[in-house]
């Protein structure tokens, strides 16, 4: 199930795949395109990128989580199928003031796609789990009172 | 409404359409209505219906066990089906997040539809915008990587009910709003129109 981006953001992505396909690099225009539509967040979107900070991280399922190492040093954690990120700029412009379609993490993500440089990391299926359950779950308590603790071992 | 059901369940068995079958199976579903209007009757109708031939599993998550089954339709009376939904029954959001977030890791067939019934009562505990989008978001994700284990041809469907207010209540308007900016296609069951 994909969720669909506009049709202009639809449009310019499958441009820079294109481009990148011919030439290995996004055309000057297409840079320019995407300021337009995302103005600021493009500019540190494609710093992202060139400092390599996207890691796409998967498991033997086949199931896959996107992390990104923010310009703060925060790692945050980005759900490519459905335009989520764990970022206060998504929760604050995406989600509650839909002023923007996506934080600058995410659109490094699609670009990153588009690139094809994204870093892969491979975990096992529960460190997946916990992954997907370490950002947004440390504030909840579960229904006796606890609350979650991780312990992920270093590969 | 009819046709976006239609649209939720042809996602999970795409052979014989004809059509191309890039395994789009349609937006989620999100079922808002009133206390009693149904929504619990049609999802468990809904569930039946893409338990018939040619799906996996079909998986039915909601706070509380069903006291009784629904409404019957026709389907509800062959038993084949029935056992082809799972039900299960995280007691808190955060139960229902760790569930969501470790099915990659339970072997066997990936389910064809996923469905969660009382929404309300797992915002009701009042986790937070950041923690209501995550829900939200994970419930997208986990029907994702259905389709994508169920293959080329074949994706999963999601759908999702909510009760909500018969008048307008102030307080539930942020967390509608963003599962509203979620999910893109929405049923609203108004009493006393019942659909099935």
């Amino acid at each position: 199930m994909a969720v669909a981006l506009p049709e202009v953001v639809e449009e310019l992505l499958s441009e820079m795949a294109a481009a990148v396909r011919d030439s290995a690099r996004i055309p000057d225009e297409l840079l320019l395109s995407l300021k337009f539509v995302f103005g600021s967040s493009a500019i540190q979107a494609l710093d992202l990128v060139d400092r390599q900070s996207i890691t796409l991280i998967s498991s033997p399922s086949g199931r896959r989580v996107y992390q990104v190492l923010g310009s703060s040093g925060k790692t945050y954690t980005c759900l490519a199928s459905c335009h989520y990120c764990s970022c206060p700029a998504f929760a604050f412009s995406v989600l509650r003031k839909n002023d923007s379609l996506l934080c600058k993490h995410l659109l490094a993500i699609y670009i990153s796609q588009v690139m094809r440089n994204c870093q892969q990391l491979s975990v096992s299926d529960k460190q997946l789990t916990d992954i997907l359950l370490m950002e947004e779950t440390r504030s909840i308590k579960g229904a006796n009172g606890t609350s979650l603790s991780f312990n992920i071992e270093a590969h | 409404m009819a046709e976006t059901l239609r649209r939720v369940l042809s996602g999970g068995n795409a052979a014989g359409t004809g059509e191309d079958t890039t395994a789009e199976s349609g937006p989620p579903v999100l079922l808002l209505g009133a206390q009693g209007s149904g929504k619990t009757s049609l999802m468990f109708a809904t569930a039946l219906e893409a338990a018939g031939e040619g799906c996996g599993p079909v998986l039915f998550l909601t706070r509380r066990p069903l006291q009784r089954l629904p409404r019957s339709t026709r389907a509800a009376r062959e038993p084949l089906r029935l056992q082809k939904v799972r039900f299960q029954y995280p007691p808190s959001t955060l139960e229902l997040l760790q569930l969501l977030a470790s099915t990659h890791e339970v072997p066997g067939p990936a389910p064809c539809l996923l469905l969660l019934d009382g929404l309300e009562e797992y915002l009701a505990e009042d986790p937070g915008t950041q923690e209501a989008a995550y829900l939200a978001a994970l419930l997208l994700d986990t029907a994702a990587y259905f389709s994508h284990r169920l293959g080329s041809n074949r994706s999963c469907g999601l759908m999702v009910a909510l009760e909500t207010q018969v008048e307008a209540d102030g307080a539930d308007a942020p967390q509608l709003t963003l599962l509203q900016r979620t999910y893109m296609v929405q049923g609203e069951n108004q009493l006393p129109q019942r659909v099935i």
